[in-house]
């Protein structure tokens, strides 16, 4: 559910973003989209993705062990 | 549910919240423009306004004390619809968030770590707002309640300092209304009301955990009055100081105030008291903002909100580095979308739909018992 929230949240909130751009610029959607999801090169953005990438792993582990202890919660 | 801890904040500490979270990121950016030497006048009638929106929110939450807005929403409508709402308003929560969260980032890029990256100012601003949620809204509590005394007497020290240096020229007040009440009301509506005082709207997260519910109405009206007056000691200091033109040009005018600061030709260059001010300021008003949007999702997937404290958190840094290319382009949205867009949706008419529904729910209810 965790990693599921995530996934939803970043990308409906690349989607807000991209939104607005779109209404204030005349740029295409393709573009814009594109500017959001991708780190431009030469840049130090690389190091949001690393952190959302913490994110999304945290978020796995998360998952993974509130299932295990409902499964161990289960059986016993 | 599993694990979901009840927090309990005193009225004293949701005084000092509903202070600073007000005064936060509006003491950084210039606010009321429109009215330019009125500016002052506009913030006076934007807090009276403001105390109406805070009226209103109580009302709904005093409808069923000790649920949140979210909660109210599923009350209202129902399981789906209510959390398609919940939903949004994670969404406008998070959003904001990252824009405040840029302002400060903007400022510290600008001003003190010139070379550093954003994107790292952005990551340790989050891991320092992830931490102090993490352990709760209690700890958020107690944190401004130590920082408090600091945060409201270095504003004050502000303005009598620049006030002894002699750089205030109190003409440029005047004319007072010179181009009558039409420009007040422009910079009042939808800018100031929504630019505070209406993001008020995230403390309907927060004011149901009050310890005394009943005299949270009377602290949150009290806390608005306070935070006004403050902002607008804040707007007179820099319209005095930097003069009109000069403040609507300027990204930071309190900063620029503050750099006129000069006592005894020994105290000078104070911008750090000012960034104190601002980073405290930004801080709580960033965890206000990410405990809204994370109670959201703890009501939809029903599992203790700390869960999604870092994955979130990590969400938030991004946003606040995408949501703009450069600091005009920010401005620029700051002041033509999101007001009529975000705000005004999320703040007034969203509220103002709820409130006769849940009106009419809650009589209902109270017949069917009696």
């Amino acid at each position: 559910m965790v990693t599921f929230l995530f996934t939803f949240i970043l990308l409906a909130s690349i989607g807000v973003i991209a939104m607005f751009d779109l209404f204030l610029y005349d740029r295409s959607l393709l573009a814009i989209l594109g500017a959001n999801i991708f780190f431009e090169k030469g840049t130090s953005q690389w190091m949001l993705y690393v952190n959302l990438l913490v994110g999304l792993i945290y978020g796995i582990v998360v998952d993974y062990r509130y299932r295990k202890s409902k499964k161990s919660s289960k059986s016993s | 549910m599993k694990n979901i801890l009840v927090e309990k904040l005193s009225l004293w500490q949701l005084f000092i919240l509903i202070f600073i979270f007000e005064i936060g990121s509006a003491a950084v950016v210039s606010t009321g423009n429109d009215a330019k030497q009125d500016a002052w006048i506009a913030i006076g009638v934007a807090m009276v306004l403001g105390m109406g929106v805070a009226l209103m929110y109580y009302i709904i939450l005093s409808r069923l004390p000790g649920k949140n807005l979210f909660e109210i929403f599923q009350f209202c409508f129902g399981k789906w619809i209510g959390g398609l709402l919940t939903l949004l308003y994670i969404l406008y929560f998070l959003y904001i968030a990252s824009r405040v969260l840029r302002d400060f980032c903007e400022l510290i890029v600008s001003f003190i770590f010139e070379v550093t990256p954003i994107e790292f100012i952005a990551i340790t601003m989050v891991f320092v707002i992830m931490y102090m949620l993490y352990l709760g809204l209690e700890v958020m509590g107690r944190t401004s309640e130590v920082f408090m005394p600091y945060f409201f007497s270095f504003i004050i020290i502000i303005g009598i300092a620049v006030f002894i240096s002699g750089e205030m020229e109190f003409e440029n007040l005047f004319p007072i209304l010179g181009d009558g009440f039409k420009p007040v009301m422009k910079a009042v509506f939808p800018q100031l009301l929504t630019f505070p005082f209406g993001e008020l709207i995230a403390f309907t997260m927060i004011i149901p955990y009050a310890t005394k519910f009943k005299k949270a109405k009377k602290i949150t009206i009290l806390a608005v009055v306070a935070s006004g007056i403050m902002l607008i000691y804040n707007a007179i200091l820099q319209i005095t100081t930097l003069g009109v033109g000069m403040r609507a040009r300027s990204n930071f005018p309190l900063l620029s105030s503050a750099r006129e600061i000069s006592l005894l030709e020994f105290i000078e260059r104070v911008d750090l008291v000012v960034v104190f001010i601002v980073m405290f300021g930004i801080i709580i008003k960033v965890s206000v903002f990410f405990y809204g949007a994370l109670k959201g999702l703890e009501l939809i997937s029903n599992r203790p909100y700390r869960m999604y404290v870092v994955p979130i958190g990590t969400i938030l840094s991004f946003l606040s580095v995408k949501i703009s290319d450069n600091f005009a382009e920010h401005i620029e949205e700051g002041l033509i979308v999101v007001p009529l867009f975000m705000h005004v949706p999320f703040q007034l008419l969203l509220p103002l739909m709820v409130l006769p529904v849940l009106l009419w729910k809650t009589r209902k209810s109270k017949e069917g018992r009696k």
